[in-house]
């Protein structure tokens, strides 16, 4: 198996063609999209700094508090309005009955900042209205607290440019790794005795067809979570996108991103079909799941889930962009959790037929 | 050590191999001769498994082959027709790749490649890419990949098909060193001369069929061709060239182009005959050759046609 495992590994990291793809080919897309988006993207990921000047509304500056993506010093309404004259806070927020906001500017992080008052705003309204039509409803209502705060935090981030942004990265990360398909492609189709005389001979050696599956899969994986990796290093430390403190739940993402990525080309390459039609669905097909991820429209995921949510669940690239997201946007770790495993199972699904494809067979013709 | 009994193999309407038989013994180098087209590979490739039949037998080492026989696959080595190696890999990485699968011992995977290396003379070029090598380097990687770990049958698919003379003799040299070494061969070829040269038996095949089997003597001693006269430069009428054809142990002659071949069977001085006529007649001739029947004459009189077809 090591014997296999390494000579796998070094077939495929000389196959230029699946490398550019893998590797190159997304760097040339970030660089893209770096110079398109300007430093919005960078931006995104970093908390905004705000004062809160303390009133009445107690449970609104608790709020405030608990917002990861925001940088709050509790300061009395002139130190708070000198620090926004300095630039040194993006916005004041005032913790009365009634909570209002100050800004300075009409940017990016101030309309993140109004965006986030008014959902409030909006969600504590709801909550008093229940309470005063049907108070047993808030026995309900208080346990979506959390999916409440999520929806805060996603409609401050939702509605603007920022999170455009951030999407069209999530989707190009999960567009590189469902390029692994290519090299699974070509691992699968050297174990098809009729795709080729050098497959041929490879069926005809002592090594059972598992161990193949496995070695080849497993090398497929190593070069393309190690590209994957240094993908995430060139747009942190190149294009200074920061993927925020929780940035080590990334690599689970990645690392499930990929194998469903050689997954899907071990699968297509089982197959008895030509090479080129081969490369083509895997080209065509790996461009149009980051499509609807979000790499060509940013906010085509949410178009997605509003009318067809089922073709999220299934669409790796889309779940990878996902899970991506929700390590940024929500605390809750349930929809994180829910993408790993849909990633987990997918990538399942298509090995075990795959394997069923390329067991020890023999052909009609070769 | 092969035994192939009535095997069958359609392709569509296509019967490629009709009710085969093959029975290859330990130490042979049994040759598979037979124009393009004729079920060789189909044979090989039933063998191996790796296509299905309609029907027959196939057993190896006594045992019946299948996709998943490990065992048996361990003691044989193939030579593909088509040159099957890795294009990113060099010479040396390919043979000690294909060595390893079978061989788990690194040191003596180690020897047996520098081995295989030697054996193919690929030693000047073991770091080279195959995209970098001559079409007969080509060929002899394709070969050192498929002996390197010394296996007790090698089947061999037209390892010489577009090969130079030197590439070739090489080839054949270290295809009987291999026999000598112990392995056992199987050779597919279309080339009659290569065949006649290396192999101790030979089946002769065409549209599936074997169509006569022996040694080379045994399949030459089948057919009436003992000798081919072939003289040039000569002009004949029709009535002399009927007067060679009733020669004793003459059974055909054609003229054409000034040249004149004649058919004798096995008798002595058919030359002297033929030319003590040409002389009575006062005819003139340029060049006259003499020659034994080859694998080409025990295909064409059976089939009535060319080997090379």
């Amino acid at each position: 198996m090591a014997h296999l495992y390494k000579y796998n590994l070094l077939q495929q990291l000389r196959e230029k063609d699946a490398m550019f793809w893998t590797l190159l080919f997304p760097i040339i897309m970030g660089a893209l999209f770096y110079v398109t988006f300007g430093t919005s993207a960078i931006e995104m990921m970093k908390n905004i700094p705000v004062a809160a000047v303390a009133g009445e509304n107690q449970n609104f500056e608790t709020f405030l508090e608990e917002m990861d993506s925001l940088e709050v010093q509790v300061m009395t309404d002139e130190e708070a309005k000198t620090a926004l004259e300095k630039g040194e806070i993006k916005g004041i927020f005032y913790c009365d009955q009634e909570p209002s906001l100050t800004v300075a500017g009409a940017q990016i992080d101030e309309s993140i900042l109004e965006a986030l008052l008014k959902a409030y705003t909006e969600n504590q309204q709801m909550m008093m209205e229940i309470g005063e039509s049907n108070p047993l409803g808030l026995v309900a209502a208080i346990p979506a607290m959390n999916d409440y705060r999520d929806m805060v935090l996603q409609t401050s981030v939702g509605g603007n440019e920022v999170k455009d942004s951030l999407t069209y990265f999530f989707a190009l990360i999960a567009m590189a790794c469902m390029f692994g398909s290519l090299s699974g492609q070509l691992a699968a189709s050297s174990l098809r005795a009729d795709q080729s005389a050098l497959a041929a001979r490879q069926s005809v050696v002592p090594v059972h067809r598992m161990s193949a599956v496995v070695s080849q899969m497993l090398s497929c994986f190593t070069i393309q979570f190690a590209n994957i990796c240094i993908l995430l290093l060139y747009l942190h430390f190149v294009l200074q996108i920061s993927f925020g403190e929780r940035w080590i739940l990334l690599l689970p993402v990645c690392a499930l991103g990929c194998m469903a990525g050689v997954a899907f080309g071990i699968f297509v390459g089982s197959q008895r079909l030509k090479e080129g039609i081969k490369i083509g669905i895997l080209v065509g097909g790996t461009l149009f799941m980051s499509f609807l991820s979000g790499l060509m429209f940013g906010n085509m995921k949410d178009v997605v889930e509003h009318h067809i949510p089922i073709l999220n669940r299934i669409n790796p690239a889309a779940l990878i962009a996902d899970a991506f997201y929700s390590i940024s946007i929500y605390e809750n770790m349930a929809r994180y959790r829910r993408n790993l495993l849909l990633l987990a199972a997918i990538t399942a699904v298509l090995v075990f037929v795959s394997y069923k494809k390329l067991r020890r067979e023999r052909y009609d013709s070769i | 050590m092969v035994h192939i009994e009535n095997l069958v193999k359609r392709y569509g309407d296509l019967l490629a191999l009709d009710h085969l038989n093959l029975d290859i013994k330990e130490g042979e180098v049994f040759g598979l001769l037979g124009p393009n087209g004729s079920g060789k590979t189909t044979a090989i490739n039933c063998l191996l498994a790796l296509l299905k039949y309609d029907k027959g037998t196939i057993t190896l080492f006594g045992q019946e082959m299948h996709p998943d026989s490990y065992d048996l696959k361990r003691q044989i080595g193939v030579v593909p027709q088509n040159v099957a190696v890795f294009d990113q890999m060099t010479v040396y990485e390919n043979i000690d790749y294909f060595c390893g699968l079978y061989i788990k011992d690194r040191t003596r995977r180690k020897e047996l490649t520098e081995e295989a290396i030697r054996f193919a003379g690929l030693e000047d070029h073991r770091k080279m890419l195959p995209r970098k090598l001559s079409g007969g380097l080509l060929r002899r990687l394709n070969i050192a990949c498929g002996i390197a770990h010394k296996p007790k049958l090698i089947i061999m698919d037209e390892p010489t098909v577009a090969v130079d003379p030197q590439s070739r003799n090489r080839i054949l040299e270290g295809i009987l060193e291999l026999n000598r070494q112990g392995s056992t061969i199987i050779y597919t070829s279309h080339y009659m001369e290569e065949v006649e040269q290396i192999c101790s038996r030979i089946v002769i095949m065409d549209h599936g069929r074997s169509i006569a089997s022996g040694t080379t003597e045994e399949l030459k001693r089948m057919i009436r061709t003992a000798e081919t006269i072939r003289i040039e430069g000569i002009a004949l009428t029709e009535e002399q060239l009927a007067a060679v054809k009733e020669l004793p142990h003459v059974f055909q002659a054609g003229y054409e182009d000034q040249k004149l071949t004649v058919k004798c069977t096995s008798a002595k001085h058919n030359l002297i005959r033929v030319l003590n006529y040409l002389q009575q007649q006062e005819v003139s001739f340029g060049r006259v050759y003499s020659e034994l029947p080859t694998l080409n004459d025990v295909f064409l009189e059976i089939t009535g046609k060319e080997l090379r077809d």
